[in-house]
């Protein structure tokens, strides 16, 4: 058994105390915010202590955000961004780690750098993609004298538009490599005996994947998935970019038309109550969630 | 045989008649994208409904795209995918850019190319001419205009003695050693501190920001305020800075509206828009006044900022005499009277103002007129038409880092300006590269 | 490149396997990288009217001005702050909660739900308790009579963009090192308390290196997050000030190129930045990796 060090543990307590106060006090602090009158979140400084005009607050920014909407919209971009980012990662994890073919640490690397530029440095670039998809295939037709052949009625006719569409809202942001590497980590830590048993036992890549890997990585799905959930529900630039049409648009682009800008009446309560809307859902995944999230993770070291 | 015919021709008529009716039935929409949101944005769509719901054959879209950055941004990308909205507000700061876009549709001709009477002469000309061609045509429509005004806490001024705001920059150095000495923190702070004490202050004093008549007569162009009296002004402030009678509270505007309306400062100068935040969170009496001006100067006229709506190019014809429907709408006497009442924003009309004005707007609201007559003093030069620069982001950013270096004391205020220059001509001439040959 | 020692033999299927990514980051990614990389040796306008083959010209400016050198060592300083301050912050956060018994529940919960917080309103939140005018923080510390003043104060603005990235981060740290943490058999920490060793000594000799492949992923993960995915917080927080002392490499191409429009230049950084954040993580994985403990 291990000792029972009381000081430690007092010290313990003690840190993880202020450490949690430390955290979540920038939270604690935009709840006051969201409750108080405008007189109030205007002083300098803001008062500590909250005030009783959250759900006022909370029904303007509501009104003001029309929130309905958005929060429906954020939560398909949320969901459609976890689970193809999970699917496509979970194969191609799967392809580099257990097999060896040419180009694969080509491969890889094509991969990783992805993490490299996110996608708010290659917006422009990569909005004129999105609203026309078909861009890149309808370069390789022209450059490598295809479309000539067909006197160019292919190139006129490839048109892929993903602006104000969910396909636009959640194609580009899957395009990234965290979750790969992720897998990848995970997949490494698995003992070999396992593939070798079932290489033994006959089993082709595929069932070893759905019978063995699958299941294995179940815990790890769901962490990832709520990470990748927080990540498509708080994108800003990219909704922002590519939707037009309101309905289409994203809750938290939503809130940031509640953030004063330059010269109007700086309603910061009506601001950080919209701001409390739109943190609610990820907050709840992720505390919903956090069993799988943390035990996901305890299970890969099995 | 007949009565078929006859059936199958009352057919026809009755498709191509209901086929007309749906036509009429789905108005052509015109996207306008703007970067105010808040309480500005809510009585953009008001007015916008209130111009779809007077007429059937034209829907505009309001849509807020983010700051002024992620809106010309959006618009930028648009118009390259060719998706690009009919109106824009751009920053008027920024208007070279756009002018020289080959993006856009000049809102003079589209007016006039659609039958759109329109009586500039009734305009307030100032806020005209900042998005003039130097041949006299507008580009583009003011729309959200404000210039920077002085405002101070009167009763901090009580306090401390005082009785009138202070009318020269040396007035403003007592002031501030006074507001000291009865106990206030800060003498005096400033909002948007290029706009202000860099190009307002040379239009002010009627000395150039930069060459080619501030940018009007050619796009190349060269800063030139480290060679004027704007280098004594800013070794000035950073020399209040020291002791207190200068504090510098950022680049934007909430650090000075919060140190302003704390009571920690009792002297700001800011936008005229400013107003309704003021008034919320000061819990003293405060009033505006003019911008100082140094005392061996008449002042001249100070600089507007904000926005314009930019109508762009590109669209089918038939959208255009709904965009022009859409403007002239805007322009109309009593949609500039709501607008500036409920935004804080000059009115563009003359109409607009007299209308205000004698409904008492101006006694209730004595700041708002101060801005106007500041904006409308006769006696315009070239230092003080206008400032069209390219780059106007990127150069401003380099200005800024310079003051901060400034009064950080990192530099005096001859070599921060110096920088300042040096880093902003660098961008000018990249801009005049980009644009030379057209 | 580690792999497994067991592998399986198929030509089509890994290719096949691949193929959903690889389409995907090939439309969406390399394309549009591919034109950002074209644009490095171009001048063009935003609207695309104008466009100039300038050769070198964007990159020579770059090595040219004072304030890029000036951004690679802020860059330095940042990310390694935020590397020390998320990972070290997120590893005691965990080592703690690991070793008490009561409240472990709750206080996972309070550390780990910060995490769900949008980039854009975490930059408000810090405003509103670090700006030196009306910062609640801010006003404490002038209380006790600390000069705190991130508007012209270099080091204190670093400080606070370091402290906020490293906000945003330690959630995840947290959750990563806790899971390691628990993943550790208790029977080896029981031995070595039977031997005698005390907790600091079993976190050192054994939880430490127990840890590391946790570690090393997050390094990974932490220094790709400080170098790309931070500029949302300085915009909102110092806008790359005072006098460009937070002016980070991303940031910088994010405010030429996306707010400042200047395409060229803004590419020819992008493509600076990946040569660096690429040598560092081959760097990485060549020496470190190897340390690595793969269970």
């Amino acid at each position: 058994m291990i000792e029972n060090n009381r000081l430690l543990s007092l010290f313990a307590h003690i840190f993880l105390l202020l450490g949690v106060a430390t955290v979540g006090f920038p939270l604690y602090y935009a709840f006051v915010g969201a409750s108080l009158p405008i007189q109030e979140v205007l002083q300098v400084p803001m008062p500590l202590i909250p005030g009783d005009r959250l759900l006022e607050n909370m029904a303007t920014a509501w009104d003001r955000g029309s929130f309905g909407r958005q929060l429906i919209n954020s939560a398909i971009m949320a969901t459609v961004i976890a689970a193809g980012k999970i699917t496509i990662s979970l194969l191609s994890a799967f392809a580099i780690t257990y097999f060896r073919f040419p180009c694969r640490t080509l491969a890889f690397w094509a991969i990783f750098v992805t993490l490299m530029l996110p996608i708010e440095v290659r917006i422009v670039p990569t909005y004129e993609v999105a609203a026309n998809a078909f861009a890149p295939l309808a370069w390789l037709l022209t450059v490598t004298g295809i479309d000539d052949l067909f006197g160019g009625r292919i190139t006129a006719n490839l048109q892929w538009s993903l602006l104000d569409s969910y396909a636009g809202l959640t194609l580009p942001l899957i395009a990234s490599a965290t979750a790969t590497f992720l897998f990848r980590q995970f997949y490494l830590t698995i003992p070999d005996d396992l593939a070798e048993a079932a290489k033994i036992d006959g089993a082709g890549p595929m069932r070893f994947f759905r019978d063995v890997l699958l299941p294995l990585s179940t815990t790890n799905i769901a962490a990832l998935a709520v990470i990748l959930f927080v990540f498509g529900w708080n994108q800003y630039l990219w909704p922002l970019l590519i939707t037009t049409d309101p309905s289409m648009t994203t809750v938290v682009v939503g809130v940031a038309r509640l953030i004063p800008g330059p010269e109007p009446l700086p309603a910061w309560n009506v601001a950080m109550a919209g701001g409390l809307v739109a943190l609610l859902p990820p907050v709840l995944v992720v505390l919903l969630m956090q069993h799988w999230f943390v035990k996901g993770l305890v299970d890969t070291e099995k | 045989m007949i009565a078929r015919r006859t059936l199958l021709a009352a057919a026809g008529a009755a498709t191509l008649a209901l086929g007309v009716a749906q036509a009429s039935a789905a108005p052509r929409e015109i996207n306008f994208w703007y970067p105010l949101g808040g309480a500005i944005g809510d009585l953009i769509v008001k007015m916008t409904n209130d111009f779809n719901s007077s007429q059937s054959d034209y829907k505009v879209v309001p849509q807020f795209k983010g700051s002024y950055d992620e809106t010309f941004n959006a618009a930028v990308a648009a118009y390259r995918a060719k998706k690009h909205p009919h109106l824009l507000v751009g920053i008027g700061a920024g208007s070279l850019n756009l002018m020289l876009s080959g993006a856009i549709y000049p809102v003079e001709d589209l007016l006039k190319d659609h039958g759109q009477k329109v009586d500039w002469a009734s305009f307030v000309q100032p806020v005209l001419d900042y998005y003039r061609t130097p041949d006299g045509k507008l580009l583009s429509l003011p729309f959200n205009s404000s210039t920077p005004i002085f405002w101070y806490n009167k009763d901090a001024f009580d306090k401390a003695g005082l009785t009138e705001p202070p009318k020269t920059w040396d007035d403003v150095g007592t002031y501030a050693a006074k507001l000291r000495q009865a106990g206030f923190d800060c003498g005096y702070t400033t909002a948007w501190q290029v706009w202000v004490n860099i190009d307002n202050y040379s239009f002010l004093q009627n000395v150039p920001v930069a060459s080619q008549d501030n940018g009007m007569a050619g796009i190349e162009t060269e800063f030139l305020f480290n060679k004027t009296r704007v280098v004594q002004h800013i070794a000035r402030l950073q020399e209040w800075g020291k002791d207190g009678r200068f504090l510098y509270t950022g680049r934007t505007w909430q650090g000075a509206h919060g140190a302003f309306a704390s009571g920690k400062c009792a002297m700001m100068t800011e936008s005229s828009a400013g107003h309704a935040g003021i008034k919320q969170a000061a819990k003293f009496n405060f009033a505006a006044s003019y911008l100082p001006h140094e005392k061996d100067v008449t002042p001249k006229n100070s600089l507007i900022g904000g926005g314009s709506i930019w109508a762009m190019a590109g669209h089918p014809k038939e959208d255009y005499a709904g965009v022009a429907a859409y403007l002239s709408f805007l322009t109309s006497t009593d949609r500039q009277v709501e607008w500036h009442k409920g935004t804080g924003y000059i009115p563009i009309t003359k109409a607009a103002y007299e209308k205000a004005k004698a409904e008492g707007y101006y006694k209730e609201n004595p700041h708002q007129e101060v801005a106007i007559l500041q904006l409308m003093r006769e006696g315009s030069t070239s230092n003080t038409k206008a400032l069209r620069l390219g780059n106007y982001v990127q150069y401003v950013a380099a200005i800024e880092d310079e003051l901060e270096n400034i009064w950080g004391d990192k530099k005096t205020a001859q070599q921060g300006l110096d920088d300042a220059v040096r880093r902003g001509n660098e961008i000018l001439a990249r801009f005049a590269q980009q644009n030379r040959k057209r | 490149m580690i792999g497994k020692k067991v592998i399986f033999r198929s030509r089509g299927l890994p290719l096949l396997l691949l193929a959903p990514q690889l389409l995907v980051i090939l439309v969406f990614f390399f394309w549009p990288a591919g034109q950002a990389v074209y644009q490095a040796f171009h001048l063009a306008d935003p609207f695309g009217q104008h466009f100039e083959y300038v050769g070198l010209d964007n990159f020579r400016r770059l090595f040219n001005s004072p304030e890029y050198y000036a951004s690679l060592w802020a860059t330095t300083v940042f990310s390694a702050g935020v590397a020390i301050v998320s990972l070290g912050s997120g590893l005691l956060l965990a080592a703690f909660v690991d070793h008490v018994r009561r409240g472990r529940a709750v206080y996972k919960s309070l550390i780990i739900w910060p995490y769900a917080v949008a980039p854009v309103l975490a930059g408000v939140l810090w405003l509103f308790l670090f700006h030196p005018i009306y910062g609640v923080v801010a006003f404490a510390l002038a209380r006790i009579g600390i000069g705190w003043n991130p508007l012209l104060n270099s080091n204190q603005a670093m400080a606070l963009v370091v402290m906020a990235a490293a906000w945003k981060q330690v959630s995840y740290n947290f959750v990563f090192f806790l899971a390691g943490l628990q993943a550790i058999p208790r029977s080896v920490l029981e031995a070595a308390a039977i031997d005698g060793a005390g907790p600091l000594y079993r976190f050192r000799t054994i939880v430490l290196p127990l840890l590391t492949p946790t570690t090393f992923f997050l390094l990974v993960i932490n220094l790709v997050y400080a170098f790309f995915d931070t500029f949302g917080i300085i915009h909102a927080v110092t806008h790359g000030g005072p006098g460009g002392a937070t002016n980070i490499l991303v940031y910088k191409v994010f405010a030429d190129g996306f707010i400042g429009q200047d395409l060229g230049s803004s590419a020819a950084q992008s493509i600076v930045l990946m040569v660096i954040v690429v040598s560092l993580t081959v760097l990485q994985f060549r020496f470190l990796e190897r340390k690595v403990h793969y269970g």
